[in-house]
């Protein structure tokens, strides 16, 4: 077949495949329909703003605009990587986000799985309730326990006094911070986690779980065998989809945290952006940085979605 | 039944987008006016002329809208107010965004020092009125002291109204009742000081048999400014920056009396003369442990005393409280000077488009320094804040007028100091106390050589820069860090821009001598 012939066979199919892909939309239209508000939801708050993203190239003032402002390049992103803080922040970034993703990750699957094997249903039904309460606290207020829990005349340290322990300052020890802040989010928002992997836990076929007790398998292994494998795509999304906001840690957390002792193993992007940026004014500035993090998490996502496809998982798209 | 039960829903839906379309009006309604700017100055010459204003507030209640006291100023004024009160230590970040994004009312406070980042360059960019040329025009407005006008002017331009305050006015405000009880007397040296300290922690106060007292409530105070070790500058450290003949600028804390300045504070640390928490105390955490019968010394401002006896006054009756200023060492009485101000009342361009409207505003301002307005916002209301005694006004209540006269009006909207100008009546031995110590302090002053200049790097980086000494100093006082490490991060903080900073100021302090 020549190639202009080419061409033409795929330009009627091309033709054709619109004509059939309108009328299919025609036939679903009610879905379109359904589906707009959150379309528009992104477009007007998500996508639209995105433009924002150039501040990071000018030298944004506020009162000359978006369009008045002086184009400067990459001088921001050059202050950024030259800063003498950057790589220190790269590190307690990367940590606090590692910690999150390899000590709470799992804890939210293995609550899950243990919530799963509970067989008195209100028992159950009581105990998911109660790990779901903290999620609903502010982190002010996680913060503030905390304060009083282990402030260095706090609860813990009291406690402890009495016992005749030497006093231990949580607070301010740079040791304590990561421990500290990871601990917090499992109390947090440990069981508001279980919630996807519960409602996958329940898609799992029992007849699957029947067949291995006749085998003669034991809890463990059903679990093993049936329950982990049948969550694994859930697993594997939830992780791609938490890798994507890899750098996002929670700001208000970290932030109320943070005090001059600490700050050396405590100020991660969110805080320094905070810091240097929105308190000094400095808009261009903070743009830049938050470009930055948001290009780490997209690639993390582009990575992890591929070595999960790889592995003949799904991935997200 | 059944039927009943779907009709039932479907009203329900009704009644749920009703009251939907409903709040949503109501909301829509509700912003109106604090939309502010152009549409609300339209007053015209007869009827009240609206002004919204941004203000930060340090006190415990903010103030219904119409109030005796506001209604008496809008009366006097002829105008009416529109304020919205934003907490002190929440105003830096609110006040950033509001310039970025170019929303604002028609007057702006600005809080602490003038010069941060996002002022100057607003400033630069012609954001704000530049009233120099106006204060002439009025006669309360140019009463007040040059001094005070140069020391928030910027590059020639002064782009709002100081509100005025004693040049030295830190204070060390102690329990008074305390140091009777104790058989001691008010310190004026270091070392007094340090024993006064001692006994509020080891000789039980409070009277009440338990060792629950301790000497002082400090903390870890924001903000991105360079600010004077009282301490350091007590024993002979400059106020921030220091000058030479040649006009080179060296830092305090390269000075050796700064070092000895953190060696006093990490002893009182060390010896449990302060919270072990110190650094992660708030202002109202410090205030709490004051106010609350555990502390027995706060450090704060002359004029807040009062305040503080009247606080402790709720749980504590016989509670008394007095301060002082300067703690000699070396047998030399120093103080670091401030700006005579506490921030800056600004008047956008943006929401003041005209001339003419910014005159409107700037009179309201100028006859807050009328002599009827300057009693109210020093005495209240009489029958309410007052009392007519011999011919002499005389507060009634401390802790009432504070709470709605002096934290919502006379600190954050008088340019004047009122307590200057006001009738003589019978005054608290505090208020008499303040300006005893404000006058005294004159004498003692030690000027900030910075205050009037400008720095690049301090304008773009000085927070960021100023975290690395204020980082250092907390962890040298809490002996995270020995006197070696702490000069190695001062280094730190030299070679990633302080020297900069120091030549910029050479460079400018060279251009006005």
């Amino acid at each position: 077949m020549s190639v202009a012939a080419k061409t033409e066979k795929v330009q009627e199919l091309s033709g054709l495949n619109r004509t059939s892909l309108l009328k299919r939309m025609w036939k679903v239209r009610w879905f379109y329909i359904f589906m707009a508000p959150g379309i528009l939801y992104f477009l007007i708050f998500k996508i639209w703003p995105m433009w924002g993203v150039l501040m990071a190239f000018q030298n944004y003032q506020p009162v000359k605009g978006m369009w008045g402002s002086d184009w400067v390049g990459f001088r921001h992103f050059d202050r950024f990587f030259s800063t003498p803080d950057f790589w220190n922040l790269f590190r307690n970034t990367f940590l606090i986000a590692l910690y999150d993703l390899i000590v709470f990750f799992p804890t939210t699957i293995i609550l899950a799985l243990l919530l799963n094997e509970v067989r008195h249903q209100v028992y159950k039904r009581l105990v998911q309730t109660l790990v779901y309460v903290p999620h609903f606290l502010s982190w002010v207020v996680v913060v503030g326990i905390t304060y009083i829990l282990l402030g260095s005349e706090g609860v813990l340290n009291k406690l402890g006094g009495l016992i005749g322990l030497e006093r231990i300052n949580f607070l301010f020890n740079p040791d304590w911070f990561r421990p500290l802040i990871i601990l917090q989010l499992i109390w947090k928002d440990a069981g508001w986690g279980t919630i996807i992997f519960l409602a996958a836990l329940a898609g799992v076929n029992v007849q699957l779980y029947e067949a291995a007790r006749i085998d003669g398998a034991s809890r463990l292994r059903q679990v093993w065998h049936i329950t982990l494998p049948g969550i694994r795509n859930v697993i594997v999304i939830l992780l791609i989809l938490r890798l994507g906001n890899f750098l996002d840690l929670g700001f208000e957390q970290i932030f109320l945290m943070l005090n001059p002792l600490n700050r050396e193993v405590g100020e991660v992007f969110d805080t320094y952006v905070y810091r240097v940026g929105i308190l000094e004014g400095q808009f261009s500035y903070s743009a830049a940085v938050g470009l930055f993090k948001s290009t780490v998490g997209l690639v993390l996502v582009f990575i992890a979605n591929r070595i999960a496809k790889a592995l003949g998982e799904e991935g997200i798209y | 039944m059944q039927k009943n039960k779907k009709w039932g829903s479907k009203w329900l839906l009704v009644l749920l987008a009703l009251a939907l379309v409903v709040s949503a009006c109501s909301s829509e309604k509700a912003e109106e006016p604090s939309a502010g700017g152009e549409g609300a100055s339209k007053g015209g010459d007869d009827g009240p002329f609206e002004i919204s204003i941004s203000l930060n507030f340090d006190g415990q209640d903010i103030p219904e809208p119409d109030n005796p006291v506001q209604k008496a100023i809008e009366e006097y004024t002829n105008t009416k107010l529109n304020i919205n009160y934003v907490p002190g230590n929440a105003y830096q970040e609110r006040l950033s965004t509001m310039i970025a994004s170019g929303d604002m009312p028609q007057v702006v406070a600005s809080y602490g020092p003038p010069k941060q980042s996002f002022l100057l360059s607003a400033f630069q960019n012609d954001v704000f009125w530049d009233i120099s040329p106006y204060i002439e025009e009025f006669p309360n407005l140019s009463k007040l002291n040059p001094i005070i006008y140069e020391n928030v002017s910027f590059q020639g331009g002064i782009y709002g109204l100081p509100r005025e305050r004693p040049l030295a006015r830190d204070a060390f405000i102690y329990r008074a009742d305390w140091l009777e009880k104790l058989g001691m007397k008010e310190p004026e040296t270091i070392d007094e000081f340090y024993e006064m300290l001692v006994a509020f922690r080891d000789q039980d106060p409070d009277g009440n048999n338990q060792n629950d007292t301790y000497g002082l409530s400090t903390g870890n105070l924001g903000g991105s400014n360079p600010q004077p070790n009282m301490y350091a500058v007590f024993m002979g450290a400059p106020n921030v920056w220091e000058v030479d003949e040649d006009g080179k600028f060296t830092r305090d804390v390269f000075h050796p009396a700064y070092l000895e300045g953190l060696k006093f504070q990490r002893r009182l640390y060390e010896e449990g003369l302060m919270h072990p928490d110190f650094a992660v105390m708030d202002r109202p955490k410090i205030e709490g442990e004051f106010t609350t019968g555990k502390a027995g010394v706060l450090l704060n401002t002359t004029n807040t005393a009062l305040t503080y006896e009247a606080r402790l006054k709720q749980t504590i009756p016989d509670a008394e409280v007095s301060f002082f200023s300067i703690l000699s060492a070396n047998g030399e009485k120093r103080v670091p000077a401030s700006l005579g101000s506490n921030g800056i009342l600004m008047f956008p361009k943006s929401s003041v488009p005209t001339e003419e409207e910014l005159k409107r505003i700037l009179t309201f301002f100028d006859k807050l320094g009328d002599q009827e307005m300057v009693d109210l916002l020093a005495w209240g209301i009489e029958g309410v804040h007052h009392e007519i005694v011999d011919g002499k006004p005389q507060i009634i209540d401390h802790e009432k007028y504070d709470r709605e006269v002096t934290y919502p009006y006379k600190f954050v909207l008088s340019v004047i100091a009122p307590d200057n100008l006001k009738t003589p009546g019978h005054e608290h031995r505090l208020v008499l106390k303040e300006i005893e110590v404000t006058t005294d302090n004159t004498n003692y002053l030690v000027n900030n050589p910075a205050n009037p200049l400008v720095s690049q790097t301090q304008v773009e980086r000085g927070g960021e820069l100023e975290q690395i000494i204020r980082d250092a100093n907390t962890k040298f006082i809490m002996g995270v860090i020995d006197e070696d490490e702490w000069k190695a991060e001062m280094d730190r903080w030299w070679s990633l821009g302080g020297e900069q900073i120091a030549r910029e100021l050479e460079e400018e302090w060279k251009k006005t001598q």
